[in-house]
């Protein structure tokens, strides 16, 4: 690769890597698909709406500047901590982790889940403004 | 002139009954009353009470017990060296401390304790045996032969009706004695009369003026102050200026610009002496008033930083006798935190003044200050300390439209969670080929 | 009385010898410091007129006037009381010096300007010069503006401190400047935005509906809807808390909506595990 990068100009050697990226992520979309229950994508599904959202609020943030600096808070940290309480569930009630969560039972993890989202969102709308 | 204290009589009867004051009146010898009977009745007929004495009598005191016996004091009495009885330069400059007011007038003959009076105030007389000299314009009927006796002319005269009535319709004004100059430091010296741009201080019988401290415009014939306590002084360099001849005479300038006319002296002296005795131009503040825009009264808790405000003040003037309501227009107000952040000027609407302002976005103690001080009125000063707080965390803008997509979004977290919960309780887990079960989940089944 | 007084002043007046007298041999100019006076940097001015054109002087250099005053009648050298130079500044104020007459009666004044200043009050800048003679015998006495002059004199610079200053006329109206607000987007942004924040739910319906959901676990208890309802019931407190309420009202409030929540999803969840253990 690196002869490559010596021998040929650089868009040529940028997209050869680019046709060795796009398999790889094509093999492991698939063995997600394969390997992932349904009910993790579930989770996964809720995860990605999350993540949308915390991107969209961030490039309006961007565009028109922090103005209401409460809010945009408010709002962002409200998708930020709503991903991380779903990728707790999703690591607690994933059956491959189950030697490390023996303690916790998934109704558990879906209980607390529950109640943390609770006095966050009880968080949020204090200081929403 | 027989004439004219007849017309100050009738005059008098138009005039409103001022408080009665008590003035004391201290000439050379107590024949004062006499030569100076048409300036001193005058006086008398406004409704004050004279005390004439000699000013070396042995009976004179200002205070008794300490309290001002006195309300004015007038010296007419140039050449007394030492002051008789408790009075002396200090006991004056304590007389004024205690809101007394003071006319000085001397003559070439000035003695010591009137020097030490100026110079406690911030003037200086010229020194014993000196005369204000003038050989472009001295009255050519009066003056004995060494230009002494002056004539002076409107444009040398205080344009403040206050202090000197209305000088456009003043007549040449006569004036014989010694020079007066204001020190240097003296921020509050008002120049009433000017001596013109030829006149100098010197002894008339030398020969030559060799070296005049004092000459030129810079030369006061009649100076004056009021002091920070409102208290008036007022020094004349010439005891005749407010003599009965002064008074009744006409003049005659050699100075071919000046017509001859009735000497304006009496007219000057009686305004002056209304200025100096506090008949004209004085104000006093009646009430002050702030508030809320909307509101009557100030608010129970203190003000908010951007509120606006509303600020009234009652400024009532002493007019021949009562108090009118004060028609200045130029009446400034300013809200100060150690410097200004805001200087408006009142609009006056008979007597009531106010001003409406936005307070500045400025955290602080403030204070509405009124400092009003203009030549010839009474200092105003009037001082009212308001706190301006920030706002409260309950008092900023809610529900704003540049914040509706963090508002959904907040929202829609909620609902996002509600669906999820019941999507995900109740969801039959499909089985994976190729899964690998853990044998905790083995031993389970 | 006052009849005897004016008689005796005319009579004094009219015994005093009284004279007209005139200014001759008047020479002004500005002169360096070690300059002699001569016919080339002097200038002659006739009496009662004017100098053409303005005197421009450093404080270093030297103003130097000369003349000779006599009576009219027979040229007589006269030594007047008051010969005077008067220095008017543009402000009004004035400045004044003697003139001495030398040993031959001629009158001299040569000065340096820097130590001429010493008496003149920290005026400096343009002045009218005028000449003043005057005198209990001289008839006409004279006030001569004869030159204009432009001096730049040394001032000594006494700033009063501003508790001491004493000012009569109103002073410049001040209007406090406020802080900007900061600029928001239009409304039509804000509104867009709105909509693309809300967005995600669609690709969340998408994303389920492609993994395909079932109920298939759902036990059949009471509390189920219960739960669901408690859990939107907070919510909808929530949203009333933003719009109307303060925290102590919603925290009595959500204690007891709180309560039945958990009450419920304990059962809930207790059926789902049971239903899970039966089935295994």
């Amino acid at each position: 690769m690196l002869r490559q990068m010596y021998y040929h100009p650089i868009h040529v050697t940028i997209f050869r890597m680019a046709a060795q990226v796009v398999p790889v992520l094509t093999k492991l979309f698939d063995d997600y698909q394969k390997t992932t229950s349904s009910k993790l994508k579930i989770i996964d599904a809720y995860m990605t709406y999350i993540l949308f959202t915390g991107i969209f609020q961030f490039i309006y943030c961007l565009l028109v500047g922090t103005f209401p600096f409460n809010s945009f808070l408010s709002g962002f940290i409200s998708t930020v901590t709503s991903f991380v309480l779903a990728s707790c569930l999703r690591m607690q009630v994933n059956q491959e982790n189950r030697s490390e969560f023996t303690a916790v039972s998934t109704e558990r993890a879906f209980a607390d889940f529950i109640f943390a989202n609770l006095i966050l969102h009880l968080v949020v709308v204090n200081f929403l403004g | 002139m027989r004439w004219l204290p007849t017309l100050l009589l009738v005059a008098s009867i138009g005039i409103q009954q001022s408080f009665a004051d008590r003035v004391l009146v201290l000439g050379e010898t107590a024949a004062v009353k006499d030569s100076h009977s048409v300036f001193l009745n005058s006086i008398k007929e406004r409704g004050h009470e004279l005390t004439v004495r000699a000013a070396d009598d042995a009976q004179l005191a200002l205070f008794k017990h300490g309290q001002l016996i006195f309300d004015h004091l007038f010296v007419l009495a140039p050449g007394v060296q030492v002051f008789g009885g408790s009075l002396s330069p200090v006991e004056i400059s304590k007389f004024v401390d205690a809101g007394g007011n003071v006319l000085i007038a001397a003559g070439s003959n000035i003695g010591d304790a009137l020097r030490e009076v100026a110079v406690e105030h911030g003037f200086e007389f010229d020194e014993a045996g000196t005369a204000v000299i003038d050989h472009h314009n001295y009255d050519q009927t009066l003056d004995a032969g060494d230009h002494t006796t002056i004539v002076v002319g409107k444009d040398q005269i205080i344009s403040a009706e206050l202090i000197v009535g209305n000088a456009a319709k003043l007549g040449p004004v006569l004036f014989r004695g010694v020079g007066l100059v204001s020190g240097k430091s003296n921020n509050l010296a008002l120049n009433i009369v000017k001596a013109s741009g030829t006149a100098f201080s010197s002894d008339p019988k030398a020969a030559r003026a060799v070296n005049p401290s004092i000459a030129g415009s810079r030369t006061l014939l009649i100076g004056g102050l009021q002091s920070r306590n409102n208290a008036r002084i007022v020094f004349s360099g010439s005891a005749e200026f407010f003599s009965n001849t002064f008074l009744a005479s006409k003049t005659n300038s050699v100075n071919p610009l000046v017509q001859g006319a009735s000497s304006g002296n009496a007219e000057l002296a009686s305004a002056i002496s209304k200025w100096v005795m506090k008949e004209s131009g004085v104000i006093r503040v009646k009430s002050v008033n702030h508030h809320k825009k909307g509101e009557t009264v100030p608010p129970a808790e203190d003000y908010f930083i951007t509120e606006d405000v509303v600020y009234t003040i009652e400024i009532e003037e002493l007019k021949n006798g009562k108090w009118v309501p004060f028609q200045g227009k130029d009446v400034q107000l300013e809200f100060v935190r150690i410097d200004p952040f805001v200087r408006a000027t009142l609009k006056n609407n008979n007597g009531r003044l106010s001003a409406a302002f936005k307070l500045p976005d400025v955290l602080g103690v403030f204070k509405f200050l009124v400092d009003y001080r203009r030549v010839g009125y009474t200092h105003l000063y009037d001082v009212q300390q308001v706190s301006v707080r920030p706002l409260w965390h309950t008092q900023y803008e809610r529900f704003i439209r540049s914040a509706y997509p963090y508002y959904a979004s907040s929202f829609s977290m909620m609902a996002g969670l509600v669906l999820f919960s019941i999507v995900y309780l109740y969801h039959k887990d499909t089985p994976i080929k190729g899964a690998k079960v853990l044998d905790s989940e083995k031993k389970k089944n | 009385m006052k009849l005897l007084l004016v008689l005796g002043t005319f009579i004094v007046v009219a015994c005093a010898a009284v004279d007209d007298v005139s200014i001759s041999n008047f020479k002004v100019g500005i002169l360096a410091k070690d300059q002699q006076p001569d016919a080339e940097n002097l200038k002659t001015v006739a009496i009662f007129s004017k100098l053409s054109g303005e005197l421009k002087a450093e404080a270093s250099q030297r103003l130097y006037v000369s003349f000779n005053i006599a009576k009219k009648a027979d040229n007589a050298k006269v030594k007047p009381q008051q010969v005077f130079l008067r220095f008017v500044a543009q402000n009004g104020e004035d400045a004044v010096v003697v003139v001495n007459p030398d040993a031959n009666g001629n009158y001299l004044y040569d000065t340096v300007l820097r130590t001429a200043a010493k008496s003149f009050h920290n005026l400096s800048g343009q002045f009218k010069i005028s000449l003043i003679v005057g005198d209990v015998t001289i008839k006409n006495p004279i006030n001569w503006h004869f030159a204009d002059i432009d001096a730049a004199l040394p001032v000594a610079y006494e700033p009063t401190p501003k508790s001491q200053q004493v000012r009569y006329e109103p002073l410049n109206e001040i209007t406090h400047q406020f802080r900007e607000p900061e600029k928001r987007p239009s409304a039509v942004i804000s509104d867009l935005f709105t909509v693309v924040c809300l967005s995600p739910l669609v690709i969340l319906f998408g994303l389920w509906a492609q993994i395909g959901i079932n109920f298939k676990n759902a036990p059949a208890s009471p509390w189920v809807p219960i739960f669901h309802i408690g859990l939107a019931g907070i919510f909808g407190l929530y949203f009333l808390f933003w719009v109307q309420f303060d925290m102590f009202e919603t925290l009595k409030y959500l204690s007891v909506l709180g309560f039945l929540t958990f009450v419920a999803g304990n059962r809930v969840l207790r059926a789902i595990s049971e239903s899970k253990q039966k089935s295994d």
